[in-house]
């Protein structure tokens, strides 16, 4: 049994500094991981495994990012029958409804749409937080 | 224009260079038949010369052959005789027949026919006769007599046909003359109009080819333009959009965070941009919906109107109860739903937010069924008999006639920004989706006195 940890796929660096500043905000007391990119993601996952640590609680994952992007990482997430697990929230700039059904087609948890006040994102994080970390039952690893 | 000027000029020449040639073609073949008459009247009057000539030859040999058998009585020149006799008689026939058609030569024929058979008839007599016949002398005088009047006769009819000769050589000649002459001119005529109407068909073809390239110079240039405008349009839709979205959640969190520990200009001045950003975003936000009209990839389905407008009436007023005439049923097109529910919330909206003070807003709607040809609109080249004609008219406050064009401008406003709200967006998505649909909308207003919009959709 290792610490509850969180990680978050986003490569812009304003982004991550905003929902960092709203956890500490909450004083949201698991770790934080920030992953760069999908495959920065995919590969902390792996290795998540072969340590035998625990999931993370959820993955905040961007869709616009670098190398490989949020919804190839989340359909090899979701098809990885180790990983498809793992709460998924997509955190993403449109609210297209094509781009919403396609994330939820591929197995996306949630699908939220980065808020535009930073009293809202702070609202919408502490939904989320207290949502997977209280409410919601997650699958322990063994 | 100066196009169809010019080619007008070539048919022009090309129809009088056929007509030309069409006169001159049935001139020529008048006058090589005349030509042709000519030659064959020539060669009528050489054949009844020639059989003058013969039977004159066989006449004399007739005469000599009578002679012969005379003084010697030998059966040899009785033979002779007879087949030079049937010689006359078949010449006499043909010269009957080529003298038919001619009077004069007609009565000298007969004069001459009537003492030559005459002339025959002493031959004969004279061959039955022995020398010291008592007629035999008054034979001889009447034999010299008549033959004198066979050549006179024969003389006469040579004279008049070498006249006629003369004429007819002459005429022939003349005619021959003249078709030469008058070929030269009609091929040389002809040449002329050709080259002339060539000459203007490749100078105008030469010039609208320069121009075609210049088209097509312009089209390519254009197009270029359009892409670049298009990538701009979008990229200051959406590229701008994200930014945006920092700039205020930045500007938020500044807020959140400081409220207690700025001073309260500092605090004013962080509202400011607030506001600031808050509106930027709007107009972005508006930007994307409309570039989002601009190429809309939806297919078009069949759309009850009447529907969509009752649901976008809904929409649009949420629970307030605005009194709404409909006078027809409004009709069901090929569209898109998505789209024209929103020119029908817009237009409700612009009735909703210009309302008068004075009086409880009413909508008035009313469809009709036109007919094209007396239809002042412009419908490009479509092979439509009839469009719909939907009129949506209010009793707000109306705008002044000079503006119905400025109010579909995108982000074009006719009143300050505080006294009505909205950022100028809805209109000019009226007329795209109407532009998106090959319609028209039309903005017809009275200063207080309530705004109309007629729709016009093709009926397909």
């Amino acid at each position: 049994m290792g610490k509850h940890y969180i990680v978050i796929a986003e490569d812009d660096n304003d982004d991550c500094y905003l929902v960092k500043t709203a956890l500490e905000d909450i004083r949201f007391e698991a770790d934080i991981i920030y992953t760069k990119n999908g495959i920065e993601l995919l590969a902390h996952l792996e290795s998540a495994i072969q340590n035998k640590t625990n999931y993370p609680i959820f993955i905040l994952l961007d869709l616009n990012m670098p190398k490989m992007d949020g919804r190839e990482v989340l359909k090899r997430i979701k098809s990885d029958i180790l990983f498809k697990a793992i709460p998924v929230i997509v955190f993403s700039i449109t609210r297209n409804q094509s781009e919403v059904k396609h994330c939820y087609d591929l197995g996306a948890n949630t699908f939220i749409v980065k808020p535009a006040y930073y009293h809202q994102l702070v609202d919408t994080m502490k939904a989320i937080c207290n949502y997977w970390l209280n409410i919601a039952v997650a699958v322990k690893q063994g | 224009m100066e196009f169809n000027y010019h080619f007008r000029l070539v048919y022009i020449a090309a129809a009088i260079s056929i007509t030309i040639l069409i006169i001159f073609g049935v001139i020529y073949i008048q006058k090589s038949r005349n030509q042709v008459q000519y030659i064959d009247e020539v060669e009528h009057t050489y054949k009844v010369l020639s059989v003058i000539g013969e039977c004159e030859k066989y006449l004399v040999e007739a005469e000599t052959n009578q002679r012969g058998y005379l003084l010697t009585h030998k059966d040899q020149f009785k033979t002779d005789l007879e087949s030079a006799v049937s010689n006359i008689d078949s010449s006499l026939n043909e010269l009957g027949f080529l003298t038919a058609d001619n009077p004069g030569q007609k009565i000298y024929f007969t004069e001459l026919k009537k003492y030559i058979q005459a002339r025959l008839m002493v031959m004969k007599d004279n061959l039955s006769l022995k020398a010291d016949d008592p007629d035999y002398y008054g034979n001889l005088l009447k034999e010299i007599f008549l033959m004198d009047h066979c050549k006179m006769y024969m003389a006469k009819m040579q004279g008049l046909e070498e006249g006629l000769l003369k004429i007819r050589q002459r005429e022939k000649n003349k005619y021959q003359q003249v078709n030469l002459t008058f070929f030269k001119a009609t091929f040389i005529t002809a040449c002329i109009i050709c080259v002339i109407s060539v000459g203007i068909f490749f100078r105008e073809l030469g010039m609208r080819l320069a121009i075609q390239q210049k088209l097509r110079g312009k089209i390519s240039e254009l197009s270029r333009s359009k892409e670049e405008l298009e990538q701009i349009t979008f990229a200051a839709s959406h590229d701008l959009q994200e930014p945006m979205r920092k700039v205020r959640i930045l500007s938020t969190m500044i807020v959140k965070k400081l409220s207690t520990k700025l001073p309260v200009e500092e605090m004013q001045v962080i509202n400011r941009i607030n506001d600031v950003t808050e509106q930027m975003h709007g107009l972005l936000n508006d930007l994307v919906l409309y570039t989002n009209l601009v190429n809309p990839n939806e297919n078009y389905v069949h759309v009850n109107l009447h529907d969509l407008m009752r649901s976008a009436y809904h929409k649009a007023f949420k629970r307030e109860d605005i009194a709404i005439r409909i006078a027809g049923k409004l009709p069901v097109i090929k569209g898109s739903p998505l789209q024209l529910e929103t020119l029908f919330i817009h237009l409700f909206d612009n009735a909703s937010k210009f309302r008068s003070s004075h009086r409880d807003l009413v909508i008035d709607i009313n469809y009709e069924l036109k007919s094209v040809k007396d239809s002042k609109w412009y419908w490009d080249d479509q092979l439509i008999d009839h469009y719909h004609e939907i009129t949506i008219s209010d009793n707000g406050i109306g705008f002044d006639l000079q503006y119905n064009e400025k109010i579909f401008g995108l982000f074009q406003r006719l009143h300050s920004q505080t006294a009505f709200a909205g950022k100028g967006i809805g209109l000019s998505v009226v007329r795209r989706v109407m532009t998106n649909h090959k319609g028209y909308v039309v903005a017809l207003g009275n200063k207080n006195n309530g705004a109309s919009f007629i729709l016009v959709f093709p009926a397909v």
